[in-house]
This record gives structure tokens, sequence and C-alpha cells, in this order.
């Protein structure tokens, strides 16, 4: 076989899932999670921050948790838990964005910094990682932005570099992130500001410090490089381009076509969306890594209540067979 | 009344078979165990009843299947499992590792399906000798699933079906036998009876209620199926009239199941004469519930200075 030493040998950016290991999941917990930052950041949506617990598996691009809302009573929707995914991981904490929904991000929203939040985490399997030759696309749609920044973020070493880090090469990957409007475009660098306006008195001056204090500031700066990068879309075109994430993408694949290189997509957004970029995926051969968004009581693989139909036939759960599904493997409902 | 020094009798027998405590895990609820095994001690139950098994693979409904309404959780799975086949070669060896009782769930589309589950589980396991736990202890069927439509619920309206199914697979198993009993009857007394006739071990109720929810922005009903059944909080007075009216009527063990989901609610059960009790919606939000309760229902047989959990019943001040 000495042909194969003249072949490029593709290799990982870094130690972690592969498509060919994606399936290996870590042991889950349920623990009580402390919260150091719930904080509004846009009109609408707040970040969660909450402390890992020591011994436990960090949680990987893709990979989400559940909340109990606590708060709520049985009587007012409090009866199941609730997923989220993990928009970042470093320094110990790990971040969910969400949006004000319903009752249970209302009780969500309205929990103060310094409780405990019951958490069952790391669930799910979570986006491989792309081969070091391929150009890769990120589209995030609305609230599904969050694990698209983590993924964006676990390419480069964020954690270590850092906001300023150098300029990322072109393969880092494109990221595109929809939104309604401008408004619901967060700002890490105000919500960061505000946390740390609260953390002063009358006369400016520090009070006893926060805890992760640091670990919060470099984490929301290090969400807030990941977002500087990407490439915006609104419905309205009040910010950046007007339309959707995948005319967006479209328009971008356009103008720098013919694409030579192999290309690889992640999204996580609304079904729609999903369902436009599965199509796009297949049309020019591409591997696409597709995260959905699925009501669930057990977050575990044990009810059977979140399933997704399958291309090939049956149903498959959102909680334990995704929420990451590669190309051609959901019938998405656009 | 004398607090208790030492802990106390939690033993109940159900047949042949001994359960360590009263409180076990529904069918539906806990898959066939492997799916919470990083976050349930599940050898510390009192028994582990499976996610129904039918003759072939069952993909289940159409979603949504799911919807949370006040107090309660409206689903429509199915009965989705791998069916037995898959269930044997995969999932005994599995349940053979777990140190709790496990009860499989059974369902058929016609009787027939029912005894060929059984016998084939019994062929692949062979006969229980005294004092071993296999991996299998015993079978409940379930006669009583709102969410399909052959099999299940037709079935347990029906007292003559009921005994007749009951007593075919009676024949074939020398393991613990449980009926379990649908709510949408008329008088499920009389449903629990032709299963003691048919030589149950025991009854387990309620299975979940018929109930709707719709969307009055689409005008759509909430599931895709319509109709699902109803478990949580919001059926537990149900459930505990059930299981009141059915231990009035048999001799044999009831177990009560219905929106359990602290030890208050079990004892509400084991008060009105149930011999133990499933915990099943609660699992989702709190997966450590189970084993919670077990410890509530400890703590207040010994503040009360109650031996045995078989004297609870007693305890209930109640003209009957």
């Amino acid at each position: 076989m000495s042909a194969v030493a003249t072949i490029p040998v593709p290799k990982l950016d870094r130690p972690g899932p592969s498509p060919d290991n994606a399936d290996k999941k870590p042991m889950m917990r349920q623990f009580n999670a402390p919260v150091v930052f719930n904080q509004a950041v846009s009109q609408g949506w707040k970040l969660l921050a909450f402390s890992w617990p020591e011994g436990l598996t960090p949680p990987i691009p893709g990979q989400f948790f559940t909340f109990n809302p606590q708060g709520l009573q049985a009587g007012e929707a409090g009866l199941l838990r609730r997923p989220l995914a993990f928009a970042f991981f470093g320094r110990g904490l790990a971040f969910a964005l969400y949006q004000i929904r319903g009752k249970a991000t209302q009780a969500l929203a309205a929990f103060a910094e310094g409780g405990s939040l019951d958490l069952i985490a790391p669930l799910g399997n979570s986006f491989p990682q792309p081969l070091a030759d391929e150009q890769v696309f990120l589209a995030g749609g609305g609230i599904g932005i969050g694990p698209l920044l983590y993924l964006r973020s676990s390419f480069h070493g964020v954690e270590a570099a850092g906001a300023g880090a150098p300029t990322l090469p072109s393969r880092a990957g494109k990221l595109f992130l929809g939104f309604r409007s401008a408004s619901q475009v967060p700002s890490f660098t105000l919500a960061a500001e505000r946390w740390e306006k609260q953390n002063q008195d009358a006369n400016g001056a520090a009070r006893h410090p926060k805890p992760y204090r640091q670990s919060v500031l470099a984490g929301l700066a290090d969400l807030q490089h990941c977002l500087d990068q990407a490439f915006i879309a609104t419905d309205d075109g009040s910010k950046g381009f007007k339309g959707t994430v995948v005319d967006a993408l479209l328009q971008d694949s356009a103008q720098t076509a013919p694409i030579a290189t192999a290309t690889r997509i992640y999204a996580c957004g609304p079904a729609p969306m999903l369902s436009a970029l599965d199509a796009l995926a297949l049309e020019r051969g591409s591997p696409a890594h597709l995260s959905a968004e699925q009501w669930m009581a057990c977050g575990v693989g044990a009810c059977q209540g979140c399933v997704l139909p399958a291309r090939a036939g049956g149903y498959l759960r959102a909680c334990a067979d995704g929420p990451v599904f590669p190309q051609g493997a959901i019938l998405w409902k656009a | 009344m004398e607090s208790l020094n030492r802990e106390p009798d939690l033993r109940v027998r159900i047949g042949p078979l001994v359960l360590p405590n009263p409180v076990g895990v529904a069918s539906g609820t806990f898959g066939y165990g492997q799916e919470y095994q990083d976050l349930v001690d599940i050898d510390a139950l009192g028994a582990l009843y499976t996610k129904a098994v039918s003759i072939d693979p069952k993909s289940g409904n159409r979603p949504p299947r799911l919807v949370e309404t006040p107090s309660g959780l409206i689903n429509s799975i199915g009965l989705a499992n791998p069916g037995l086949p898959a269930f044997l070669d995969e999932k005994i060896p599995y349940l053979q590792s777990l140190g709790c009782p496990v009860v499989v769930n059974v369902v058929g589309e016609t009787e027939s399906e029912y005894t060929t589950i059984v016998e084939a589980i019994e062929k692949r396991i062979g006969v229980p000798r005294e004092g071993m736990k296999g991996p299998v202890d015993g079978y409940e069927l379930n006669l009583s699933c709102p969410n399909v439509e052959k099999g299940g619920m037709a079935f347990g309206t029906e007292p003559e079906l009921v005994e007749r199914i009951t007593r075919k697979v009676r024949k074939i198993t020398r393991r613990a036998l449980v009926v379990k009993l649908s709510p949408n009857v008329t008088d499920i007394a009389q449903i629990a009876l032709a299963a003691e006739a048919g030589k149950a071990d025991a009854v387990s109720c309620i299975n979940t209620v018929v109930g709707m929810a719709i969307d009055v922005k689409t005008c759509k009903p909430l599931i895709a199926r319509g109709i699902g059944g109803l478990s949580g909080p919001a059926i537990r007075p149900i459930g505990v009239a059930c299981v009141w009216k059915v231990a009035r009527a048999v001799r044999i063990p009831v177990i009560g199941l219905g929106g359990i989901g602290c030890a208050n609610d079990a004892l509400e059960y084991l008060l009105a004469g149930a011999s133990a009790i499933q915990v099943g919606t609660a699992i989702f939000s709190n997966p450590r519930a189970p084993l919670e309760i077990l410890e509530g229902v400890k703590t207040w047989m010994r503040e009360r200075g109650v031996e045995k959990l078989k004297d609870i019943p007693s305890l209930f001040r109640f003209p009957s």
C-alpha cells in the first residue's frame, strides 16, 4: 500500500469527536449547578452561565442539558424539564443562550445568580469536527445560534487565545447567523458592562467580587469574538444582509464559486432552515450536520417522545439519536 | 404512636415474587433501564417495569407525541419498541445484570400475541429457580394502552377477554403475572375481578386517562393523533380512587400508579389499599424521585412506628 503515502491524510484539528466516534457519549449526571451569570443579551434573549462539576466530562458542541424549571408548580407548566443547548464552555463554566418564550423560560429568566439550578448534562450527540482540508459553513438561525457559536469557538482554541486573538484563517469556517431583526442580535460586551456595573456601589467602587468574575468576563469576550466574525442576516434587513441565513449563505457561496475544496455544513435553527440546508448539502454533495429542536420529556432516550420522522422510515429521537443529524437522515417539516 | 428504631419491613409479595421495596418505575417511562443507568441506582428500585414489548418492532405514532397540560402530560407514543427478537437478544443480557426485580410489560394486537411473547421469553430464560433473580421476574400485561388502534385498551375494557388472556398467559409462566388496568372503563373493579379470575398475581392501576388538548391558534390538536394518554399529578385523584375501589373488590395485591411524585403521593395510594406503587411521569422531571419516595415512605413508617409496609392500608381511617 505504498500509494497511500502520496495521498495527504486529513487530520483532525484537535482531539475530539470525529465523524467516526461521535456516538461515544460521556456519562451524564444530575447535579445542582451554581448559576453565576443570568443576564439579558438582546431583546428577549438571555445568557446563562453555571459552574461545571468537577469530574464530569465537559460538554462538546452540539450537546445540551435539561433544567428543572424550579419555582414553577406542575400546574403552571412546571412538570417537565426543558432542554437548552450549550453555547460555550471554558474555564470551568458552561454557557447557554435562551429566548424567553413560555413559562419555563420566564422562570429561568427570573432565576437569581447565586442560586442552584437542577440540571442533567451532558446530553445528546455532538457536531463532528471538520477535516483539516474542508471549507466549513456554519449556519445558525434564531436562538439556534448558540451551538454554532460554541462549535466555532472550538475550532480555534478561542478559550486559550481569548479576545483579540489573531485574525482567523478562512478555513476556520464561515459563520452565518440569522435573526428576526437587529434588536435580537446579542451583545455580550454590553451584557458584560451591565453586569460589571451591578458589581459597583453608587460611588463606582468595586464591591465584593462576584464568584467566577474573571471566567464569566473571559467567556463573554470569547462569545463576542466569535459573534464578531459572523456574517449577520436579518429578516427585516435592520442589520446586515436582508433575508434568511440560507439566502445569505447561498449568495456568499455564489460569489466565491466555483468551490474547489470540499465543504462541510453545520446548522441549528428552525425546521424550514434545516430543510433548505439539507437539500443544499445533498445538491452539492457536502456532508452536513443539522441540529434539531424538539419538545422533550425525559431527554435521555427513554420516553420516545421527542422523535422526528426519519427519511429511511420510522423515527429518530432528537435527544438520544440526535440532536445533531447527518444530511439526509430526517424528513424536515419545511 | 411509638417511633420505630429499626428499619421497617418494606417487602412486598406479588405471587411468587418478593419485591425488596414497594417503589417501582412505571412502564414506558424508564425504557429498558439502560437509558437511566447513569442517573439512577437501578439496583435499589423495588421493581423495573419495562417499556412494552410487542412481537414486531413498532416505530410508534407520528409526532408531536407529547404535550404538557396543567399538572399533566399527554403522550401518544404508540408503544414504540424494538420488537420481541431484539428484546430477547439485546435487552435481556442487560436486564440480567440488574439487581432489582424486572417485570416485562407485554402488549399484543391479538390474544395469541400475548402468549407468543411470554412463551418466547420463557423459552429464552428457562424455568425460574428458587431464590434466583432472573433477567425477567414477571410480566405485566398491557391491556389498557389508549394509543394504539388494535390491542391494548380494546382488550382491557372487556372482562371476558381480560380473564381469557390472563388465563392463557398464566398457563405458560410461573413468574409473577400482573394485569395493568385502564381507568377508561365504566367499572374498573369488574375488570380487576376478571384478572383475578384468570389467576393474575396482581393488578396495576391506573394506565393513562384518555385526554386531548387543542391549540386554538392553529385549531389543531396539540398531539398528532388527536387523543392521547394523560399522566402526571392531574390524574392522581383518579388513580387513588381506582385503587381504593379495586382493593376492596379483589384479594390479590394492587399496584398503584398515576401521578406519584413524592412520598405523600405514594402514601395516599398505600393507604387506599395499594401493596406497591410505580413512579412514572415524575421520573422525567426528577430521575431521583423513585428513591426519594422510598426514603420518604420509610421515614413516615419510622415516625409512626409502622413495622411492616403491608400494615399501611389498615391505618386508613375511613368506614368501608
